[in-house]
């Protein structure tokens, strides 16, 4: 963290909802931040986190193995849970598609 | 010659099955792509397994023996039961596209080993995977889009109920 007090954040492009949200959560609690990094997908958010860039926000499981969370200041405002959600089958799925369903909602638990 | 085997080699059967059709192991050959001597060598195994000629070689052709009759429409049922079987499990092994819409946020790294498996279980399919978000995947599911299976993720804007439902993690800020 600078001593600026102004928070370094590696984001994905504004058309993502989770970055959306993110930076309206920050507005809202009145946190300075600036977008120290843009990456165009999560494997680059990744790198970029890696490389000591800033802090970003993402879903547990997809938080890599080398990151830390960050304690420090400012303090940031809670976070609310995510969801995954298959799309509801539709009729005259095939058995293979029912299969590979499973398979993904078998990763949910 | 095994002289524990007990299980007719189907190739063997279908060679006899063909020579009975063609008339002649001349003829039987190319069908069978095969050299004549390699098909007579077959008719030899299965003339040794059963313990009795199958063939007559006159100058005209080959005919069969009342053994080798009986053999061949053995070799007829047997075969069909064969293709069958090879039908019905192209069935359960589908071939074909199957296109997964999946947001980038999805277990990461997860989802090498999940691909590996579809690979596994489902060799003749062809995966196309593509990483969207999650809005667009949710709107195109509605609409019935492009894609056979949508994964995406939603915030979890309301306040957290007492049981969990399935399939939800905790959001959490992480920094290098």
């Amino acid at each position: 963290m600078p001593g600026d007090g102004v928070l370094p954040l590696v984001v994905l492009p504004n058309t993502c909802s989770l970055q959306r949200f993110i930076v309206a959560k920050l507005n809202a609690h009145r946190v300075h931040f600036k977008i120290a990094h843009s990456a165009s997908g999560v494997g680059g958010l990744h790198l970029a986190l890696a490389a000591g860039l800033g802090v970003t926000c993402l879903n547990t499981s997809s938080v890599p193995e080398s990151a830390v969370a960050f304690t420090g200041i400012p303090r940031l405002p809670p976070l609310p849970e995510v969801e995954f959600r298959l799309a509801p089958p539709r009729t005259g799925e095939t058995a293979v598609i029912s299969e590979v369903t499973d398979m993904l909602a078998e990763q949910f638990s | 010659m095994d002289k524990i085997a007990r299980h007719f080699d189907l190739e063997l059967l279908n060679t006899l099955l063909v020579i009975a059709e063609s008339g002649s192991l001349s003829a039987a050959a190319p069908k069978l792509c095969r050299s004549q001597s390699a098909v007579s060598e077959q008719v030899r195994k299965l003339e040794e397994m059963c313990g009795l000629p199958l063939l007559v070689r006159g100058k005209t052709g080959a005919s069969l023996t009342p053994a080798g009759r009986r053999l061949v429409d053995h070799a007829r049922e047997l075969l069909a039961r064969s293709d069958a079987a090879y039908r019905d499990m192209q069935g359960v092994q589908l071939a074909g596209d199957l296109r997964l819409a999946i947001t980038d946020y999805f277990r990461p790294s997860a989802l090498p080993g999940i691909l590996r498996r579809v690979r596994d279980q489902f060799p003749r399919l062809h995966l196309h995977v593509s990483i969207r978000k999650s809005a667009l995947i949710e709107e195109e599911a509605a609409a019935l889009g492009d894609f056979d299976i949508g994964l995406s993720m939603a915030i979890w804007i309301k306040a957290a109920p007492e049981i969990e439902p399935p399939g939800r993690t905790p959001d959490c800020v992480a920094s290098a």
